[in-house]
């Protein structure tokens, strides 16, 4: 059987064209690719045959070659002059009078005063570098509290690693609560080893309210009640630690607080009988798939932003590394894969007698949430509109739009309103850019260089060679942060002749050079099993925290427990809201491609047969969805493949203003999301929401 | 020359429509949509199963379309593959009444259009897509190499008077 295309094989059609790896950046996955150009065009781009991803593509990178030409892109910087009103600016304008801001607001307030948020992080790391340590602002962050923050902090504390990855194709038994693989953003290497291993006989659970993609290839489907989780994983590990089903040796050598939890179990009464109350899953089948888990070897539990959706989400996401730790399935064959990282350096580094030091702690901690692992996004605009809790009077946005993308829209918006500097940097338009002062066009990932960390389980470094010439005055953000810098005393220290001499210092610690990377688009190390063994576990124990030292230290129950999540249907609202993507789309950013628009141009809301049929809506309909917060009318769709009281939006529709074709089609639901903040990570409760619907 | 076709994976074909755009970008389509991509969901709850279905031209062995033309624009290659002359073509539509999957497509021009099955990519290399599918649920090559990867694998040939160059498994 023939391999997918090797770097060298020729097309026809390529036979003139320039191929230079690249990195596909419509989502944060950042797949290896290959792009052919010719006379500064992209004629063909594929997935990089020989990294990790070998060739596969998603369906939103296949349609993003549009990018590198589409007309709606940001062209130059621009200045707001009033609202939906902007002036085009030139470069060294728009740098200098974002300088003096930025002195300003450092003389004013101090410089904590200014944050960074991101959702892609290309290059961002200049900004970091420039922020944090020449600046002196402590608060550079990502989105990660409108993504998996719950399931960050649950691995941090649990098994001391950021990200875990996925073995898959190794394993014989997954199961899977709140992450749909196979529909939402992919892991493409992931998509593959899950199906190879269902191939091989692999057993999969899938717990989730929504027969999601991923669903249709389990064998069986739990449609477990919204936001329960916790009480499900809770009553698995009652029934393992009961019948001593553990890996005692691993747990006495490897684990910390083995004892306590399991006598925590015990006392709190979390048996099946007690989850199923709770859950809505039989007792019986909890203790099933608990004997099931425990006896499969290898095995693995996981989830990702689903059970974070819930204010309960944190200990349901620490009870899924729990449970893996207590039969011993950690980073081996088939297991979860903590993950090495490739030996990375900083393009540059700042004298110590050059930095900045911040005198307050960063946002998050001075919010209250010393553990988030990032900033808790949803009390952005209350820090900004009352000053607590410290002054924030300056934001940069790059890639990011959370005045779509978090519950309580108009607040962000208020709020951004109240700014004395606002920066916009993104390659569209977006309603966030429409409230800054200054929006800036940012580079592609066909028009910018970056090196960067790839997903792989094996340590991987990927390259991005720039295969087109800027699109109008787009800059990437290495050229953006230099400029200020030039302009703030530090462009001493912002130096290069080309983009090469900054990526040789970030590769120069990899066995390979940037010449040969430019060939190969990636550096790709050895895949190592149970490095714990060499390493121990990076919390504070050293060992996978059962009972968390960390959460210890600043007050928390240490042992996993179950609440109930926070907002219950009722008479009044008697349906639970529920968020899913949509699996040509990513997030808030791919909408507006016109091939992937063709495909999904608008979302909608699924209900169950059941209930629909009860309420007179018929697939296809127009229903409206009222919650305590607001109201908006939506497309019903009517499916057999939801948890009947739920009712599932698809979101990352309905643009009100500005991204360009896909202006009005579809309904943007976060309008009638109230601000809900998990009480320790910091994430934001996108599900819990109750609502009434109707036909209209 | 061995006759062409193909294998699709029911189990693996997650309905992603990548190979939809990739077929789109590689063959510049247009409008127009050579693949067409199926979820069908079924049963009750909580009792679902859903398949999805990737279709491109099956170029089956007794092509209906091609039968059907009045002006003789289809033609069938040695290897198998159905092609369209478009300049032939007078835009009748009957070939897509006559084709049992509905495969023929009519841009703004008029002209019917479809599968190509990659026409201009040697046959060692996948088609546009094959090498896209995250997931390998499409597979191109000689029938009788499909037919032993199929039968690995429990699949069958799909059936029907047309003779659809299709290896299924399901």
């Amino acid at each position: 059987m023939k391999e997918t295309a090797g770097t060298t094989a020729t097309l026809e059609r390529l036979r003139d064209a320039r191929m230079t790896p690249g990195i596909c950046y419509v989502c944060p996955w950042t797949c290896p690719t290959e792009v052919f150009t010719r006379n500064g065009e992209v004629v063909y781009v594929r997935g990089n045959t020989q990294a990790s991803t070998k060739g596969s593509r998603c369906v939103k990178g296949e349609a993003s070659h549009v990018l590198a030409k589409d007309d709606n892109r940001l062209k130059h910087p621009m200045r707001r002059v009033g609202p939906n009103e902007f002036e085009r600016i030139g470069w060294d304008e728009a740098l200098g009078l974002i300088a003096e801001k930025l002195t300003a607001i450092k003389a004013k307030w101090g410089p904590e005063a200014v944050a960074y948020l991101w959702h892609v992080d290309p290059n961002s790391v200049f900004a970091q570098i420039f922020l944090t340590e020449c600046y002196g602002t402590p608060n550079y962050y990502g989105h990660t509290s409108a993504c998996e923050q719950d399931r960050r902090l649950a691995a941090l504390t649990v098994l001391g690693h950021v990200f875990p990855v996925h073995d898959y194709e190794r394993s014989k038994f997954i199961m899977l609560l709140g992450i749909n693989m196979l529909g939402a953003n992919q892991n493409l290497y992931e998509s593959r080893g899950l199906l190879a291993a269902l191939a091989q006989g692999a057993r999969l659970v899938v717990v989730d309210p929504a027969f999601t993609a991923t669903a249709e290839k389990a064998h069986e489907w739990i449609p477990i009640a919204p936001g329960t989780d916790g009480a499900l994983l809770l009553a698995m590990a009652h029934v393992i630690v009961q019948e001593k089903l553990y890996d005692e040796a691993f747990c006495r050598r490897w684990t910390h607080g083995f004892d306590e939890l399991c006598a925590h179990l015990v006392e709190r009464g979390y048996t099946p009988e007690w989850a199923e109350g709770i859950t809505d899953v039989k007792a019986g089948t909890i203790r099933r798939l608990a004997r099931e888990f425990a006896a499969a070897r290898p095995a693995m539990i996981e989830t990702f932003k689903g059970l974070g959706n819930y204010s309960n989400g944190l200990d349901a996401s620490r009870m899924v590394y729990v449970l893996n730790a207590l039969t011993g399935q950690i980073d081996g064959p088939g297991n979860l894969i903590l993950k090495d990282w490739a030996p990375l350096q900083p393009p540059l580094s700042v004298p110590e007698e050059r930095k900045s030091k911040p005198t307050r702690p960063p946002l998050h901690v001075a919010m209250g949430y010393p553990l988030a692992p990032d900033l808790p996004t949803q009390l952005l605009p209350e820090a900004i509109l009352k000053g607590t809790p410290y002054p924030v009077k300056g934001l940069f946005f790059q890639c990011t739009n959370p005045v779509m993308s978090e519950p309580n829209t108009r607040l962000y918006r208020q709020a951004l309103g109240e700014l004395e500097l606002s920066v916009a940097i993104d390659t569209y338009f977006s309603e966030t850019a429409a409230e800054c002062q200054f929006v800036l066009p940012e580079a592609s990932f066909y028009e910018r260089a970056e090196v960067r960390q790839s997903l792989a389980m094996p340590p991987e470094a990927i390259l991005c060679v720039p295969a087109l010439d800027p699109y109008h005055e787009a800059r990437p953000v290495y050229e953006i942060v230099r400029g200020l810098a030039e302009r703030m005393g530090y462009g001493d220290l912002f130096r290069w002749d080309s983009w090469e001499e900054w990526a040789r210092r970030i590769v120069r610690d990899l066995p390979t050079d940037l010449d040969t990377m430019k060939q190969t688009g990636f550096w790709s190390g050895e895949l190592k099993y149970n490095k714990f063994e060499q390493t121990g576990f990076a919390t504070p124990s050293g060992k996978i925290e059962l009972k968390s030292e960390s959460f210890a230290k600043h007050g928390y129950n240490p042992l996993p427990e179950y609440r109930n999540r926070k907002v219950v249907p009722d008479t009044d609202y008697p349906f639970q809201l529920i968020n899913t993507k949509f699996e040509m789309h990513c997030n808030l950013t791919t909408q507006s491609n016109p091939i992937l628009l063709r495909i999904r141009g608008e979302n909608w809301a699924e209900l169950n047969t059941a209930d629909a049929t009860r309420l007179g809506i018929k697939d296809g309909d127009q229903m409206e969805i009222v919650s305590p917060t607001g109201r908006v009318v939506i497309k019903a769709k009517v499916r057999p493949g939801i948890r009947p009281g739920v009712v599932c939006v698809r979101h990352g529709h309905g643009f009100g203003h500005w991204q360009g074709i896909a202006k009005g089609r579809g309904t943007h639901i976060n309008p009638i999301l109230d601000t809900n903040v998990n009480p320790i990570s910091g994430g934001i409760g996108y599900n819990e929401c109750k609502v009434r619907i109707r036909r209209v | 020359m061995g006759k062409k076709g193909w294998l699709f994976d029911v189990n693996k074909c997650t309905g992603c429509h990548a190979c939809e755009v990739a077929c789109a970008t590689w063959n510049q389509t247009g409008a127009v949509s050579w693949r067409t991509i199926a979820k069908i969901e079924a049963g009750s709850y909580p009792n679902v199963t859903t398949r999805n279905l990737s279709m491109p031209c099956l170029h089956c062995d007794n092509a209906p379309c091609m039968q059907s033309c009045p002006v003789a624009a289809i033609s069938k290659a040695a290897d198998g593959v159905v092609s369209v002359n478009q300049a032939t073509c007078v835009g009748c539509m009957l070939c897509f009444w006559a084709c049992p999957f509905g495969v023929p497509t009519f841009g703004a021009e008029g002209k019917m259009s479809k599968c190509t099955y990659c026409g201009d990519r040697p046959a060692d290399l996948p088609r546009a897509c094959e090498e896209v599918c995250p997931t390998k649920a499409i597979v191109s090559g000689d029938m009788e190499e499909l037919e032993s990867l199929a039968a690995l694998q429990g699949g069958e040939r799909v059936g029907g008077p047309a003779g659809p160059a299709l290896f299924i498994i399901r």
